[in-house]
């Protein structure tokens, strides 16, 4: 109760992290934001706090929910060197950047490429028979990883300080693997389920249509945007119709 | 409430968790239609256009910050729209398979430029950190800390305002191009739904064309094919 009392300035302030990305600091403005309440604590005087302040508004890239690990860490290290451990500002950038860089890499591929597929292919398989499931299943799928990854992240990195950046990373997201093989899974039986729909509602010229609708698809996202490849193929689905 | 005030809120509020970063996911159309629905009063309905624009973006993966369509906004939009149109027409199945095209593509188009919209904002917004940089010299960080907050605001206006203009305009439109093309295509376009889906298999399929889980993608096909086939 305590632990979740002394670091609640900082974990409300980790969900708005993300909401002044930029093209140059990127989230340089809200990494700041959320370490801003402990500034105060690491100064000794108004010109480092500046100091400190400034440090913690460079550039700052990392996935937004994996980015509490990071804070976690910077505010661990920055605890020990205002106690007196010999720990330089340097060497908490570079741990800042490093830290980053691997723990991105780990949450974009499994929360954009294995988790939301895999939530939102069973809430649509349910939602396509009108049934209410679909979203409950897919918000507390990806809400139990989300709010372990966020907030047990961050407690992590306050904790652990830059050891960290070892065995902790290379176990995150242990269930990748057979998430993975879950979402394809889905994704197949994504698939089956829209073809043998369209069997049913037109036959063979509809399933034959289906097919060069995903062919289509695939050609076009090879040169265009995604959004622009959907909407060249609703549009011909449309003229499909007219026709 | 007015209707479209209504979902205008909405749709800002939904701004807050799709670009405010706090990414609890109930934007996404899936949730965003239900939402919309359950808003006017018709939560079938809402669920109904916010599954099928679901499943036109679903194998869509942004990485490294890249970018995306504005789908939470589109799907305000389109189920919106859908549900105030029907209920112009008192619910009449030969044209709302129509309805759900305009609806639809309207939306594809709000979430494209709801994306190029705040490609614009990222490439200017650093005047927030620059302007935070200078208040932390003189001092001031709690007024560099408001800042990143008062950011939040612009997404939940944007999305706002948007709505506001954009949901009587479509209304406009989509009534005009019914009352002069329905009597034409009655029934047509009700297949739609059935079609659509397809998008979403396609970018499924380019998701799983991979080494590691192309097995898993084919079995989940042929178990799911079969079992359907048996159960009929």
């Amino acid at each position: 109760m305590n632990m979740w009392k002394s670091h609640w300035n900082q974990l409300w302030r980790l969900f708005f992290l993300q909401t002044s990305r930029n093209n140059r600091t990127v989230d340089g403005l809200g990494f700041f934001h959320v370490l801003s309440p402990l500034i105060n604590r690491w100064a000794n005087n108004q010109r480092e706090k500046a100091d400190i302040s400034r440090r913690h508004l460079q550039y700052f890239n990392a996935n937004p929910i994996c980015a509490s690990h990071v804070v976690g860490v910077v505010e661990n290290l920055e605890e020990r060197r205002t106690s007196g451990d010999e720990i330089s500002g340097e060497q908490i950038e570079r741990m800042k950047d490093a830290l980053s860089a691997v723990i991105t890499a780990r949450g974009d591929y499994f929360f954009e490429v294995v988790l939301v597929p895999l939530g939102l292919t069973i809430g649509s398989i349910f939602a396509i028979y009108s049934s209410y499931v679909g979203p409950v299943i897919f918000l507390a799928l990806y809400n139990y990883y989300h709010f372990q990854a966020r907030i047990g992240g961050y407690l992590k990195g306050v904790q652990l300080g830059e050891g960290l950046g070892g065995e902790h990373v290379t176990n995150i997201f242990k269930e990748q693997g057979f998430l993975g093989g879950c979402a394809a899974f889905a994704s197949g039986a994504f698939t089956a389920l829209v073809f043998t729909r369209a069997s049913d509602m037109g036959g063979l010229r509809y399933v034959g249509w289906g097919i060069a609708s995903i062919v289509g698809f695939l050609l076009l996202r090879r040169r265009l945007p995604f959004v622009w490849s959907v909407a060249i193929v609703f549009l011909t689905t449309f003229l499909f119709l007219l026709v | 409430m007015n209707p479209i005030l209504a979902t205008s809120l909405l749709g800002g509020v939904l701004a807050l968790d799709n670009r405010g970063s706090l990414k609890l996911m109930i934007s996404q159309p899936l949730c965003g239609g239900l939402l919309t629905g359950i808003v006017l009063g018709a939560p079938a309905e809402g669920f109904f256009v916010g599954v099928v624009l679901q499943v036109m973006f679903l194998g869509h993966v942004s990485m490294r910050g890249e970018s995306r369509p504005d789908t939470p906004l589109g799907s305000v939009f389109a189920a919106a729209l859908y549900i105030l149109i029907n209920r112009d027409c008192g619910w009449n199945p030969t044209v709302s398979g129509l309805i759900l095209f305009c609806s639809l593509f309207l939306a594809i188009v709000v979430s494209a430029i709801g994306q190029i919209a705040y490609r614009w904002w990222e490439s200017r917004s650093w005047y927030f950190t620059d302007l935070a940089m200078r208040y932390v010299s003189e001092g001031k960080s709690s007024r560099a800390s408001a800042l990143h907050l008062s950011t939040l605001l612009f997404h939940f206006l944007y999305a706002f305002i948007v709505m506001l203009v954009v949901l009587p305009s479509g209304q406009i439109v989509v009534r005009f191009v019914v009352s002069r093309t329905s009597g034409d295509f009655s029934g047509s376009f009700n297949p739609l739904y059935v079609l659509v889906p397809f998008i979403g298999a396609g970018s499924l399929i380019r998701l799983n064309l991979v080494k590691s889980r192309v097995f898993w993608f084919v079995a989940g096909f042929l178990v799911s094919y079969v079992f359907l086939l048996v159960r009929g």
